[in-house]
């Protein structure tokens, strides 16, 4: 059942196909680069290998820190792609400055886009999280708390400070999204959007039913390796997260974490997931304690979710 | 007269960080070295949360190192229950291991640091124009770094941010036929780096000069070994930690790293500084390829041993070169290459039994493990109902900070005239920045960093009032 591989290198040799007749015609001023996140997206888009070179060879990255050794933000930049949320001023005041010098704006990866899971920290005030990570750590000197913070009280996504023209999600995001963006971008088309959930992507066999019990991965072993593990009790997310991807945690025996957050022209990611599960939760409705699931249903997308919404108003 | 020199930001550098240097009259006033990446409260974040989802969480810390975080949190929350994880577990993981070791010391080397030492025009020191000037290495360092991927991806599902390790073993088995193609393409890479390693030990063994151009510093150096001969170990093993003169000062275990190790909190940064209990905030520990070639007694594998031999020609036993670390990457890229074939060549590395199931319970663990960029240590208690109650991570990033910045203060005090001079700024910069770029520092990595203003004074790490 593991098609991970196959289904990469096809979609591979498809774009590679693509962009090398695309890439040289059209000559793009390009800007990359990482805000509050982990730098994986770019990481990922290292993935792209030859491709990626060739991209950047045919076209022109005017300002990519992690590349090459421009220091200033250039104007006139066609494409911005933007790793990471937004957690400081200095992140803020960045952002804003590349939005007034881009013609597009892509907000790459989950940090970028929803907040990721940097934003399961929003749960806590900021001035309380300061005082637990450095003044009440064990193990960590204690009576000193650094005062020059310039920190914002909470993560987040990048479409809360600017306008975002498009946008690849996940954590990481798919290599092959990233290319099918830039090539659509390059062609002077508008960029497809995925419409399925990861079910759609996953070839795990469903049959309608569900175990009446909910289990943790550790406990114990899938007792059927074909079937969808949410049918037998292990807190899968594909049903409420944006397809694309090829399911391939669900087919490496581990859960979905929704990392591509909620799918298209949904609200809310934990809601549909909530929504997903109202058959089964009449079943489990003694188990599912909302308590210990909340920061499951919404482990990218709290920064972005209508519960944190809500929590922010009452402050 | 007084003027302000910014490198903003630094680049060909994981994060984003720069420099600031005030020059009076011709002479060093000030060195500021800030991390401009937010913290992130992943040790808060991480609470709540059951215990196995932990792997899956931590290693959003880290982009390029995801691989370290996972298995080092897998083996702490196995060290809290008490859980053993079955033999071919351990082998998968010690494969997914040094395929991490190989893409990130591949993409440092190559992508980011080498550029510096191959000639290249002031405006294009960059991967894009190393690939045009040496073609077939470009590519050689492309697939080097494609076939750590490779490895990541047959044995943790997917290419970046892993999935298949729980507590007990692995979700995700290698079957035979995948096997056979990694180990046929495996031996094919480790002549491209063979090749790669040939070339970077030419530039420096032909020019000695590039190295001299660096700043030595007199500090402790700490890493994993095992075995009765000290061996370099990634995976698994006691810290040890050696003094200057290489005099060995402590070993231990993982749960006893409380008594060696404390985090300082400086008022003006918001990074905490790990530092050798003993000694006080004076005691630096340095981490990385550097401190793993310095304490560890040798590779326990045959080709990167040559090269290992190679490198011991350049630099002595106990080397406090900054220079140093990129050149004791070299080896270890070949290592963990060979770590792969040797894991690959195991019989029982496609063996079925990967886990085995394990009840949520509670308990305190900890456990080490060599992240490319240095030891890496994480730390959990975890209640009754297998909740994570606390959580600490000692990142690699955060110990060499202390030096990162004695380095650049005493390159800059050297060079404050070039670096007062327009004509001749560019230059000195350069140096500057490449002194950062040797410690292959990974920002995010840094966890809990942001703004990190102090000052340096001479040998001594100094917090001064920030005006």
């Amino acid at each position: 059942m593991l098609k991970v591989q196959t289904w990469f290198d096809d979609g591979m040799a498809q774009i590679s196909g693509q962009l090398s007749r695309v890439g040289r015609n059209c000559m793009a001023r390009i800007l990359l680069i990482g805000l509050a996140g982990d730098s994986g997206c770019q990481v990922a888009s290292l993935g792209l290998h030859e491709t990626l070179v060739d991209i950047l060879a045919a076209n022109e990255p005017v300002y990519a820190p992690t590349l090459i050794d421009v220091k200033n933000i250039p104007d006139d930049i066609d494409v911005a792609l933007v790793e990471g949320g937004i957690r400081n001023t200095h992140e803020e005041e960045v952002i804003k400055d590349i939005r007034a010098k881009s013609k597009i704006v892509i907000a790459v990866g989950a940090c970028a886009n929803n907040g990721g899971i940097p934003g399961l920290a929003n749960l806590k005030n900021g001035d309380e999280l300061m005082r637990m990570i450095y003044s009440n750590h064990r193990g960590t000197d204690t009576g000193t708390i650094p005062k020059h913070l310039v920190s914002l009280k909470e993560q987040h996504p990048i479409k809360h400070f600017v306008k975002v023209d498009y946008f690849i999600p996940g954590c990481p995001p798919e290599v092959t999204d990233i290319a099918n963006t830039l090539v659509a971008l390059l062609n002077g088309e508008e960029p497809k959007y995925n419409s399925t959930q990861v079910c759609d992507d996953c070839p795990r066999i469903r049959l309608g039913e569900y175990d009446k019990k909910l289990k943790r991965i550790n406990e114990e072993i899938p007792a059927d390796p074909e079937r969808c593990l949410l049918e037998q009790g292990f807190f899968c997310m594909g049903p409420a997260t944006m397809g694309g991807c090829g399911a391939p945690c669900p087919q490496a025996g581990n859960i979905c974490e929704g990392c591509r957050g909620k799918c298209l022209d949904v609200d809310d990611q934990g809601l549909a997931m909530i929504d997903a599960m109202t058959g089964l939760l009449t079943q489990l409705k003694d188990e599912f304690d909302p308590n210990k699931y909340s920061a499951m249903l919404y482990r990218f997308t709290y920064a972005e979710s209508i519960i944190s919404e809500l929590a922010r108003r009452n402050k | 007269m007084s003027e302000i020199v910014e490198i903003d930001p630094l680049t060909r550098l994981e994060g984003m960080g720069k420099i600031k240097v005030e020059i009076k009259d011709n002479e060093l006033h000030d060195l500021k070295f800030q991390i401009t990446v937010a913290p992130r409260f992943f040790e808060y974040l991480l609470t709540g949360k059951r215990a196995e989802e932990a792997p899956r969480i931590s290693q959003r810390i880290c982009g390029i190192c995801y691989v370290s975080h996972h298995l080092v949190s897998v083996k702490a929350i196995e060290d809290a229950w008490g859980v053993t994880p079955t033999e071919t577990a351990v082998k998968l993981r010690r494969l997914m291991n040094a395929g991490g070791f190989i893409t990130s010391h591949s993409l440092h080397s190559a992508f980011l640091a080498v550029p510096d030492f191959v000639g290249l025009p002031a405006d294009a020191r960059n991967f894009i124009a190393f690939m045009s000037k040496y073609p077939d290495l470009g590519k050689a360092a492309l697939k080097i770094h494609a076939y750590g991927n490779k490895v990541v991806q047959a044995t943790g599902g997917r290419i970046v941010h892993v999935v298949s390790s729980v507590p007990g073993g692995q979700t995700l088995r290698l079957k035979e036929e995948r096997r056979d193609e990694l180990l046929k393409e495996g031996k094919e890479v480790l002549e491209l780096i063979k090749a790669y390693a040939d070339f970077v030990y030419d530039i420096y063994e032909k020019d000695n000069l590039v190295c001299r151009q660096f700043p030595e510093s007199e500090t402790n150096f700490m890493a994993l070994v095992s075995g009765p001969k000290d061996h370099w170990d990634i995976y698994d093993g006691d810290a040890k930690i050696i003094g200057p003169t290489g005099k060995e000062l402590v070993r231990f275990h993982p749960s006893k790293y409380y008594e060696y190790i404390q985090e300082a909190v400086w008022e003006h940064s918001s990074t905490k500084v790990p530092y050798y209990k003993p000694e006080g905030m004076g005691g630096i520990l340095r981490v990385g390829p550097l401190a793993r070639l310095n304490v560890a007694g040798s590779i326990p594998f045959s080709v990167a041993k040559e090269y290992q031999d190679r490198y011991l020609k350049m630099f002595p036993r106990t080397c406090l070169q900054v220079q140093g670390f990129n050149l004791a990457r070299i080896p270890e890229l070949i290592a963990g290459q060979e770590e792969v074939l040797a894991m690959l060549e195991d019989p029982g590395i496609t063996s079925e039994d990967i886990r085995v199931p394990v009840k949520s319970r509670g308990g305190e663990g900890a456990a080490f493990i060599e992240a490319p960029r240095g030891i890496l240590t994480h730390h959990y208690v975890i209640d009754d109902n297998g909740l994570i109650r606390y959580a600490n991570i000692l990142a690699p990033t955060t110990y060499n900070h202390p030096l990162i910045q004695q380095d650049l203060y005493a390159s800059a005090k050297e060079y404050a005239k070039q670096i007062a001079d327009p004509e001749k700024r560019a230059n000195a910069c350069w140096r500057l920045e490449k002194i950062v770029r040797a410690y292959d520092p990974c920002t995010s990595c840094s966890v809990h960093m942001i703004d990190f203003d102090v000052t340096v004074d001479g040998s001594v790490v100094e917090v001064k009032e920030v005006k």
